[in-house]
């Protein structure tokens, strides 16, 4: 069988082969293909091959008929002399003619243009179209490259700055925490001179009903410029991480019921009702903060009585959920008051936040109260919300995960539980015995601690630095210490642990610091100095009672010295 | 499809509606992605999603979407450095409706994932019209090839009157004809394919 054989035209020939040509043995051109000889006239017939191309490949010792063609398998690349045209192909002898077989050799599709050449020129099975397609696709995704790149460099100084704007936010927080600090000190210790003088003025029996009347009116102002820096004091903390909560035993209905009395009075001034009611499934003893579930409740319950013209007020607590270890709680406060618009109601929990600029005008207050109660509630595993209607009334909720007995920890009621002596809370049914040291460079409020301890029964000595109070607790063997934090030579924990050095073998005295720096003091730092408690300036006399109730004993036969209208505070 | 095509669909948003709506476009999309890479395949999925998207967003219909798109992808693939290419295959309207498959199968040996779409080209019944058969496996299209067709005017300089003369998307592959009417009638071109 024969092999086929592929016979063409010289048209057929000419369009397979647009850029061929034909040399004879004096390598004279004897044939061009019709696009050739359109782009490159001067090969024209007859004329020298060396006259328009040189030979770039192989390296030939000159270019003669003989020495192409012994290279009949290499490939041939040709330059035209006088322009940009370059050839590569193959020669193929044949006859004593030689035939090149080849095509323009491109690298961009504008040197196409450039050399007058379009599609229609190169013959189809030509792969010069698509090397210049893959060609550009390669430009392409080295673009692509080149942007991801440049997209990925723009993330990186993004995330730089943000990472510089992090840190100089975090450093504008701490100076403003350390600057609240210094503030609320600065602020606190006078105010401890003022109230403390002030509750101790309203047991003289001298002052006339309008003095009493006057003093009850500048305690009552002076507690409320101390609730709003209590109110700021407290934001700083939760922001900057410091505050911690406690986690002692109590039980939520006496913390409901001394909220409810707290507000009571300001309820029946505008002739609201209170009520209450506790789910009967709730735990009556649990593990938390009271302190802190109080503050949330009383700051729900007062802004519940001021935004409540008529009607009334109530309290629900019910158990979500619980398992062996916690119960998951949801206090409510429901009023008839004003209602809160729906706009309003998205933004009431962040800071700084009233219901509007005209409710700020009208109600008073710094509109922290909530943004803490969100913050309190949280830190306690729970949530804070509220569903309201304008002109219908308001339901505030927070919910709180909570220990119960047996969980972690066992209770002890000697130490560290809620004080459950309803007795502290009446006046002049408690009073101390003992010999107290107190330790306050302040001489206002070496004037109130003075005045409210022995008015307790306790005999008390005072000096006015850390070095006279480790000369004191030398000589003489105190019931418990009472130590201003801020004093000149050394500060209250030094002092405090320079007492645990000294006293180490012996019996352990308590130690109270006292402190307008509730922010640098926490329970972290006085477990580590040695104290046994805190107390913050100014003090309430209630907590100063219970505070004392925990490290002394109690005169039992003793009538107290403060008169029952000093409660009326 | 391949990146290029959804950069083509990107620069069109970008172009005529603003870098927002395509950043929102790409969020309700669900498509979480720095940027398409030109020659990465991409599902079929991703493009429609987009373009579903961007009609909710946009407020206009996924058709009229596919066609603005169409007519910016000759403008694109130009601008994305094919423009000589696309000059390579013609310099009339008919004769690169003519190379038209031609230039889809060389498309094909540079991205051998593509499932390229076929082209015929037959003469009217007068001088100035011809008959675009368009072939593909993909459906829905058919307003893209009409924007197509309205980008390649723009680019000769004609103006066209686009008819859609048989719609059969449900057939597989998707045959649709398009009566394209040129407002000046058009120079002596080959109506068949280059050889």
């Amino acid at each position: 069988m024969h092999e086929p054989q592929l016979t063409l035209s010289p048209a057929q020939f000419s369009a397979a082969f647009p850029f061929h040509f034909v040399l004879d043995e004096w390598m004279r051109v004897v044939q061009a293909g019709s696009v050739l000889a359109r782009v490159c006239p001067e090969l024209a017939l007859g004329s020298m091959l060396g006259a328009s191309f040189s030979v770039e490949r192989p390296s030939l010792p000159g270019l003669e008929f003989d020495t192409v063609c012994r290279h009949p398998a290499a490939l041939f690349i040709l330059q035209q002399r006088r322009g940009s045209l370059r050839l590569r192909g193959q020669m193929v002898p044949q006859q004593r003619k030689l035939f090149f077989l080849g095509s323009p050799w491109v690298t961009q599709s504008k040197d196409l243009s450039e050399l007058g050449l379009s599609l229609r020129d190169f013959a189809v099975h030509d792969p010069v179209t698509d090397l210049l397609f893959h060609l550009q696709t390669t430009n392409k995704s080295l673009a692509d490259a080149q942007e991801l790149s440049r997209r990925l460099r723009e993330q990186q100084n993004s995330l730089r700055a943000a990472i510089l704007a992090a840190e100089g936010a975090q450093a504008a927080s701490t100076a403003k925490s350390e600057f609240l600090a210094i503030m609320s000190h600065e602020i606190r210790t006078p105010l401890n001179g003022v109230l403390g003088l002030l509750d101790h003025l309203l047991t003289d029996d001298d002052l006339t009903p309008t003095q009493l009347g006057h003093v009850a009116g500048a305690i009552r102002s002076g507690k409320v410029l101390l609730g709003l820096i209590n109110d700021i004091l407290d934001f700083s903390k939760v922001e900057a991480g410091k505050l911690t909560l406690e986690c002692v035993e109590f039980s939520l209905q006496r913390v409901v019921a001394e909220a409810l009395d707290l507000v009571a009075d300001q309820a029946r001034q505008k002739y609201l009702g209170l009520s209450c009611d506790i789910a009967a499934d709730v735990p009556t003893v649990l593990w938390g903060d009271p302190g802190r579930m109080r503050q949330v409740l009383i700051n729900y319950l007062a802004n519940a009585i001021k935004f409540t013209p008529a009607g009334s007020v109530s309290v629900r607590a019910f158990l979500l959920e619980q398992d062996a270890e916690q119960a998951w709680l949801r206090v409510e406060v429901e009023d008839t008051g004003v209602g809160i618009s729906e706009a309003s109601q998205k933004r009431l929990f962040e800071h700084f936040t009233q219901a509007d600029v005209s409710t700020t005008r009208k109600f008073k207050g710094t509109g922290l109260g909530l943004a803490i109660s969100k913050k309190l509630a949280r830190l306690m595993g729970g949530n804070v919300g509220l569903r309201s209607e304008q002109g219908k009334g308001s339901i505030f909720w927070f919910s709180a995960c909570l220990k119960k007995p047996g969980a972690g920890r066992s209770p002890d009621s000697e130490g560290g539980g809620e004080a459950t002596d309803t007795a502290l809370a009446r006046p002049g049914e408690t009073r101390f015995t003992g010999r107290v040291l107190l330790a306050e460079d302040d001489a206002v409020n070496q004037q109130v601690g003075l005045l409210h301890l022995t008015a307790l029964g306790l005999t008390v000595d005072v000096v006015e630095n850390g070095l006279a109070a480790l000369e004191a607790v030398a000589r003489t063997p105190y019931a418990l210490i009472l130590l201003d934090y801020r004093m000149p030579d050394m500060d209250g924990l030094e002092v405090c642990r320079a007492i645990r050095d000294m006293h180490s073998p012996g019996p352990r005295v308590p130690i109270i610091i006292w402190t307008a720096s509730l922010l640098e003091v926490g329970a972290k730092v006085l477990a580590e100095a040695g104290g046994d408690g805190l107390l913050g300036k100014p003090f309430d006399p209630y907590t100063l009672k219970s505070l004392l109730a925990r490290f002394l004993a109690r005169d039992p036969g003793t009538a107290s010295a403060l008169p029952a209208r000093a409660m009326l505070s | 499809m391949y990146g290029l095509v959804n950069q083509g669909l990107e620069d069109y948003v970008r172009q005529q509606f603003g870098d927002a709506n395509w950043a929102a476009i790409l969020a309700r999309a669900g498509i979480d992605l720095d940027m398409f890479i030109a020659m990465e395949s991409y599902p079929d999925e991703v493009t429609g999603r987009l373009i579903g998207a961007g009609s909710e967003l946009l407020g206009m219909g996924p058709e009229s979407l596919l066609e603005g798109f169409g007519e910016h992808w000759i403008l694109y693939t130009a601008q994305a450095g094919y423009g000589d290419m696309l000059a390579m295959f013609g310099s009339t309207l008919q004769e690169f409706l003519v190379n038209l498959d031609n230039l889809h199968s060389h498309v094909t040996l540079t991205f051998p994932a593509l499932r390229p779409p076929s082209f015929s080209v037959e003469q009217g019944d007068t001088a100035e019209e011809i008959h675009v058969h368009y072939r593909s496996s993909r459906h829905g299209l058919a307003p893209f090839v009409i924007g197509l067709l309205r980008g390649l005017g723009k680019r000769f300089g004609q103006d066209l009157t686009i008819e859609h003369l048989q719609a059969a998307q449900e057939q597989s592959p998707v045959h649709e004809v398009f009566r394209v009417i040129c407002a000046q009638p058009p120079p002596d071109a080959p109506c068949t394919s280059r050889s």
